[in-house]
């Protein structure tokens, strides 16, 4: 299955008929984004959306999944040929869930030199120290390292919560170390969601109020909001919790609603600082599967804090934080969990070892 | 070990103290002005025991609220000293004992202040040299202290009630608990019972106007009570259909800030309601008692000699103030609770994608409403009976006092854009420093 392609198909329907990207997300009661998202290739439609767009577009599922409108004589053929991509796409999935797209993957977060000192009367303190890195579209990334090293502090910088010293940090091409006030709100608002270790969810709003809060934030259209909230709650398994209040549920769906919070309005990146440190080891594991979903099926890119190195097993990439720097990054390439989680505790060790030896050089 | 730990935690939540302690002088200090006045009233021969019995009502509505407030804040604490072993009879004695001791504290100190401005604006005058001073404010304490006894004892009482009612769990998340309604339908209830109280009492008020003169006294003496009932209908009614709508997931909320708004208003619906409808009759009193004040003040309002006029005046003209001072007082530390209480929210606000300058306007909405929800039954009131009342002065007065009623509530109307001003100020610029900390 050639998403790029299927995508370009979607686009070419959608001019056919005469709509914008608005009128088509419109149709289908989602955001223009998450449109825009599906013609560029660099995510699929719901699984619940297949039919309807297929309706709307006036092309069979064969056809959107071959990329292409199928001529009738070639139907028989086409059809098998489709039906066997799409099985292999899903065996071939047992060990590695990694995309493979056939073009490279684009930067969504592009970090180049930042640092951060925090200088008092007495002291100062360089939390992040020349820190490069670059994330791709769609991949799940682990930052690791003890408490203190400066993982949070990286996170807030790229969140712009906070301003680094020196450097640059682009989100989707856009530099975002300079921005005033307002437009740094607008950006988080338009371009990022995000994960707390203590949920943060609002304890006077229902799971689904807290979920609708971020959209109404967004200024999603109100009559959207409804149904995207309805498949996201399915998708995330909350559904039967969506009119209790915070406290009334587990910490795993708590969890799991600060995580439908985040993803609701299809963000560029999703930060999440240590989300499973409040959590059992079942309910972080459920919780690292979600995260995991979504990156493959909602094509999310997600930034992930963590010292857990469970919890960092579950990502694509890991980059070893200490002392403010980068010291090392692994990839778990095509490795099963296993491997990458001994590849991990590996990694650790020779980091606790590194100021005895020779130090690696990390590449961004 | 339970007394060093209630200490601690009594230092440690010192903020909500003060706000408490703030709250309950200033009530106690209105009570005692009220009562000086009621005494002063009762040797110059006129009734005034109304103001304080109001005032006691006011007093007990709104202490329940604030120990309900001290409850939530100290929740927790209290599931930790059950935890630790301690039985719960003895955790609600030493409760009820702190919040008897403080209110005591808040006693002496009210009743100080409040004779205090009563003795800098009212002993110059020659009506109040009949009475040493002493005399005046021993009785006024005395009285103070008894409807301080009646305010604590019914508070006690409700408070030992719901301590009891909850378990450790229930106070673990006592805190974050937002109070619903069971049947959300209810508020159509409210909506027909108010439409009833509210024609009932329009009645009533054509009655004053339109019936001969020997038959007023019948609607005069009955018009408080739909007035006091459309008052506490329609505040349920309003918020009631409020939290319905939120129960519904209705579209009309989903947009813009309504949502955050809608929830903040409706988390404790039914005490809000109920604190709304006591505020609400805070102010038509003050509004009332402005009106009479000036009236007796006007040269040509010849009913009484010159100087009781102006004692009566003054008097009511004081009342006015000291209404419009808990109102505005009491709601706008009501709203500096709640914004020190949200900070956790502000700052997942700023996360969302709003800028502090942004839920700094968030805030100021929320506090707009909140100084102004409970005028709008007072002035849903005063628009359909105003008209009713001035056509029917002026029909009383002289000529040269035409429209008076007009001039006389605009005047008010003047002077309550000036202490909302004032007080929307205090809050907005408190408010500012708790949400630029908090994010």
């Amino acid at each position: 299955m050639n998403q790029i392609r299927i995508g370009a198909f979607i686009s070419e329907r959608r001019k056919a008929n005469g709509w914008t990207q608005s009128q088509l997300a419109e149709k289908l009661g989602i955001t223009d984004k998450a449109v825009s998202k599906w013609e560029t290739g660099r995510s699929m439609p719901d699984l619940s959306l297949f039919m309807p767009l297929c309706t709307l577009l006036k092309i069979t599922l064969n056809e959107l999944f071959a990329g292409e409108c199928i001529a009738e004589e070639k139907l028989k053929e086409k059809a098998d040929e489709v039906l066997m991509d799409v099985i292999t796409n899903w065996l071939g999935h047992d060990q590695w869930e990694g995309q493979e797209c056939d073009a490279a993957p684009q930067s969504v977060l592009e970090v180049e030199n930042i640092s951060r000192l925090y200088e008092t009367e007495s002291s100062s303190v360089l939390a992040v120290n020349n820190v490069s890195f670059r994330i791709p579209q769609g991949s799940f990334t682990g930052i690791m390292g003890a408490s203190g090293c400066g993982k949070t502090t990286l996170l807030h910088l790229i969140a712009t919560i906070d301003r680094p010293t020196n450097g640059a940090v682009r989100i989707s091409g856009q530099n975002i170390t300079d921005l005033p006030e307002e437009a740094a709100a607008e950006f988080r608002r338009r371009h990022l969601g995000f994960v707390f270790q203590e949920y943060n969810l609002l304890e006077t709003l229902t799971v689904y109020e807290n979920i609708a809060l971020a959209l109404t934030v967004k200024e999603v259209s109100k009559e959207n909001i409804r149904p995207m909230i309805r498949r996201l709650s399915e998708k995330l398994d909350i559904a039967a919790v969506l009119d209790k209040f915070p406290y009334e549920v587990s910490g795993g769906q708590r969890q799991r609603c600060a995580c439908a919070r985040a993803i609701v309005a299809n963000p560029d990146i999703i930060l999440a600082d240590e989300p499973t440190g409040a959590l059992d080891s079942r309910a972080a594991r459920q919780l690292l599967d979600t995260f995991v979903m979504l990156c493959r099926e909602c094509g999310a890119t997600i930034l992930m804090v963590t010292h857990d190195v469970m919890a960092a097993s579950y990502c694509d990439r890991i980059l070893f934080m200490k002392d403010g720097e980068i010291k090392a990054a692994l990839n778990r390439e095509q490795k099963n969990k296993q491997t990458f989680f001994a590849d991990i505790l590996k990694k650790i060790q020779w980091i606790e070892g590194e100021s005895h030896d020779v130090p690696e050089t990390f590449r961004p | 070990m339970y007394l060093k730990l209630s200490v601690r935690n009594a230092r440690r939540s010192f903020a909500d103290y003060l706000l408490y302690v703030t709250a309950m002088t200033l009530l106690l200090a209105v009570a005692e002005v009220s009562n000086c006045m009621a005494i002063i009233g009762e040797l110059a021969g006129f009734q005034v025991i109304s103001l304080p019995l109001l005032i006691a009502v006011i007093q007990i509505v709104l202490a329940g609220y604030m120990d309900t407030f001290m409850l939530k804040q100290r929740a927790k604490e209290f599931a930790n000293y059950l935890l630790l072993g301690m039985g719960k009879k003895r955790l609600t004695r030493l409760f009820l004992w702190e919040v008897l001791l403080i209110g005591f504290c808040c006693y002496l100190a009210g009743t100080a202040a409040g004779f205090a401005v009563y003795g800098f604006w009212y002993f110059r005058e020659p009506l109040h040299e009949m009475k040493h001073w002493g005399f005046l404010y021993g009785k006024s304490m005395f009285y103070t202290f008894m409807s301080f006894c009646l305010m604590e004892t019914v508070c006690s009482f409700r408070l030992k009630r719901r301590l009891n009612r909850l378990q450790i769990r229930e106070l673990m998340y006592e805190k974050n608990r937002s109070q619903g309604v069971k049947d959300t339908g209810n508020y159509k209830k409210w909506g027909r019972i108010f439409c009833l109280c509210f024609m009932c009492f329009i009645g009533c008020v054509c009655g004053i106007v339109f019936l001969p003169e020997a038959y007023i006294v019948y609607p005069v003496s009955v018009a408080a009570i739909p007035l006091l009932l459309s008052v506490f209908a329609f505040y349920q009614w309003a918020f009631g259909c409020l939290y319905a709508q939120r129960k519904m997931k209705s579209l009309k909320i989903y947009q813009k800030d309504m949502l955050y708004i809608t929830a903040h208003f409706t988390s404790d619906v039914k005490t809000t309601a109920i604190v709304n409808a006591v505020f609400c009759i805070c102010f038509l009193f003050s509004a009332c008692s402005f009106v009479t004040g000036m009236l007796m003040l006007q040269p040509e309002f010849q009913l009484f000699d010159t100087a009781v006029r102006q004692w009566m005046g003054m008097s009511q003209i004081s009342i006015c103030i000291v209404f419009l001072v808990i109102y505005f007082s009491i709601l706008s530390l009501q709203q500096i609770i709640e914004v020190r209480q949200n900070a956790k929210s502000s700052r997942i606000m700023y996360c969302m994608g709003k800028s502090s300058r942004q839920i700094e306007r968030l805030v100021n909405r929320q506090t707009a409403v909140k100084l102004i929800a409970p005028m709008i039954m007072a002035l849903l009131i005063l628009l359909f009976c105003l008209p009713l009342l001035n056509g029917k002065m002026n029909f009383i007065l002289p000529a040269s006092m035409g429209n008076i009623l007009y001039k006389l509530t605009g005047a008010f109307g003047a002077c309550m854009i000036l202490f909302y001003s004032c007080y929307f100020g205090i809050v907005s610029a408190m408010s500012r420093r708790y949400i630029n900390s908090s994010v």
